[in-house]
C-alpha cells in the first residue's frame, strides 16, 4: 500500500488560481504537487497543492509575496 | 534428461545429429549452463548432458530475418514461422531494434514459450524462441511430453486467474478537450487519483500523446512507477514512442505493438478512458 505522509494541502478558490500557483511553485522549485482536492476536505471539485507539512510557511509566504490568492490550508496524512 | 540415453547406438545417433546440424554456435553457452546446473558432476555425465543438449538443439532451426522491418512485421513473420511448424523447433528472429525484441519476447511469453534475446551488435538483435516437441511426434522424449501436457493443462488456469480485467487507456497527455493547459492538469490529476484507489487497474495502456506520460520528464511518471510497483502492468505504443522520438525515454513499463494493444483491449472486461 501507499505510504501516507504528513502533508500540507493548500486549496484555492478557482482552478485558474491553482494552476497559476503550480506554475509559480514549479518555477521557484518549491516542493509539492498539484492534486485533486481530497474528498475529506470537500466533496466539491478543484485542485490543491500538496507538499510536505514542514513546507507550509514557506509556501504560504511565497504565495502572499507573489500576490497569488489561495483559500485555506490543511494538515493531513496523505 | 538422463533417461533418454539408453544405448551406445542412441548416443552415436545423437552425436551424429548434433554434428551435422548448425547448432555449434550455441555450444559454449549451453556448456556453461550445464556446468552451472549440475552441482556435482563428473566428466562423463557432463559429456552426456552436453550431447543431449546439442541433440535437442539440433532440430532444424528456422531463422526469420526481420532486419529493417517496421513494427509489427517482426512479430507477424515470427508468428507465421511458428504456425508453419510441424514439430519441435527453434525459431531465431533477427531484428534491428529493441522495441521489436520486447514485442517478440512478450509474444513468446503469451504463447507460453521460452524465449531468449541476444545482442549481436549495434542495432542487431536475435530473439530465440524454443518450441517444445509436440505430442504427435512419436519419438519425443518423455520429459518433453510431460512438459507439453503441463503447459496445456495450465493455460486455461491462466485465463481464469483474473476474472475482471480493468484496462485504463491513456490516449492523450490531456484529459478532455477545451483548454490544453487545463487538459494537462486534469490528466496529471487523473493519474494521481488513480494511485489513491483501493483497487488499481490491471493494465495501463498509453498511445499517441498519452505515451508522453510514461516517459522521462513526465509529471505523471512517479505515479505510474508507483502503480507498476503495486502490480499494474504498463504498456506504451512503440510506434508512438518512435513517432515522438521518445523510444529511449520510456521511463516505466514496456513498449508494445498494435496487435497487443488490440488484444489487451479485447480481452479487458472494462476499459477506462479518461
Amino acid at each position: 500500500m501507499k505510504l501516507k505522509e504528513d502533508s500540507v494541502v493548500i486549496t484555492f478558490t478557482s482552478t485558474t488560481d491553482a494552476m497559476a500557483a503550480e506554475l509559480f511553485f514549479n518555477k521557484k522549485a518549491l516542493r509539492g504537487r498539484l492534486i485533486p482536492v481530497p474528498t475529506s476536505i470537500t466533496a466539491g471539485c478543484g485542485m490543491a497543492w500538496k507538499a510536505p507539512a514542514e513546507d507550509r510557511d514557506e509556501l504560504l509566504t511565497a504565495l502572499r509575496r507573489e500576490g497569488l490568492r489561495y483559500d485555506k490550508d490543511y494538515r493531513m496524512l496523505l | 534428461m538422463f533417461k533418454i540415453i539408453r544405448s551406445q547406438q542412441k548416443q552415436d545417433e545423437m552425436l551424429l545429429a548434433a554434428l551435422t546440424k548448425r547448432v555449434m554456435m550455441d555450444a559454449s553457452v549451453l556448456m556453461v549452463r550445464v556446468i552451472i546446473k549440475s552441482n556435482s558432476y563428473n566428466r562423463e555425465s557432463l559429456v552426456y548432458l552436453f550431447m543431449i543438449v546439442l541433440y535437442e538443439r539440433s532440430q532444424t532451426m528456422i531463422q526469420v530475418n526481420a532486419m529493417g522491418d517496421a513494427c509489427p512485421l517482426p512479430v507477424v513473420k515470427t508468428k507465421n514461422a511458428l504456425e508453419s511448424l510441424t514439430s519441435a523447433d527453434i525459431i531465431e528472429t533477427l531484428v534491428d531494434n529493441d522495441v521489436a525484441v520486447q514485442n517478440l519476447l512478450r509474444f513468446a511469453k503469451n504463447r507460453g514459450l521460452v524465449a531468449k534475446q541476444k545482442t549481436l551488435g549495434e542495432n542487431a538483435f536475435a530473439v530465440v524462441i524454443e518450441v517444445p516437441a509436440s505430442s504427435f511426434e512419436e519419438s519425443a522424449p518423455e520429459g518433453e511430453k510431460d512438459a507439453i501436457e503441463e503447459y496445456l493443462s495450465c493455460s486455461p488456469l491462466v485465463c481464469e486467474d483474473k476474472p475482471k480485467k480493468v484496462v485504463v487507456v491513456i490516449a492523450s497527455d490531456r484529459m478532455g478537450s477545451g483548454d490544453d493547459a487545463l487538459g494537462e492538469t486534469l490528466m496529471k490529476s487523473f493519474v494521481y487519483a488513480l494511485t489513491q484507489q483501493d483497487r488499481l487497474p490491471d493494465t495501463i495502456l498509453t498511445y499517441n500523446g498519452g505515451v508522453k506520460l510514461a516517459c522521462e520528464g513526465s509529471p505523471a511518471l512517479n505515479d505510474l512507477k508507483e502503480m507498476k510497483s503495486r502490480g499494474v502492468t504498463i504498456f506504451s505504443c512503440g510506434t508512438c514512442l518512435n513517432f515522438y522520438d521518445l523510444s529511449d525515454k520510456l521511463g516505466v513499463g514496456e513498449s508494445t505493438n498494435m496487435y497487443e494493444i488490440v488484444a489487451m483491449m479485447l480481452e479487458a472486461d472494462r476499459i477506462v478512458k479518461p
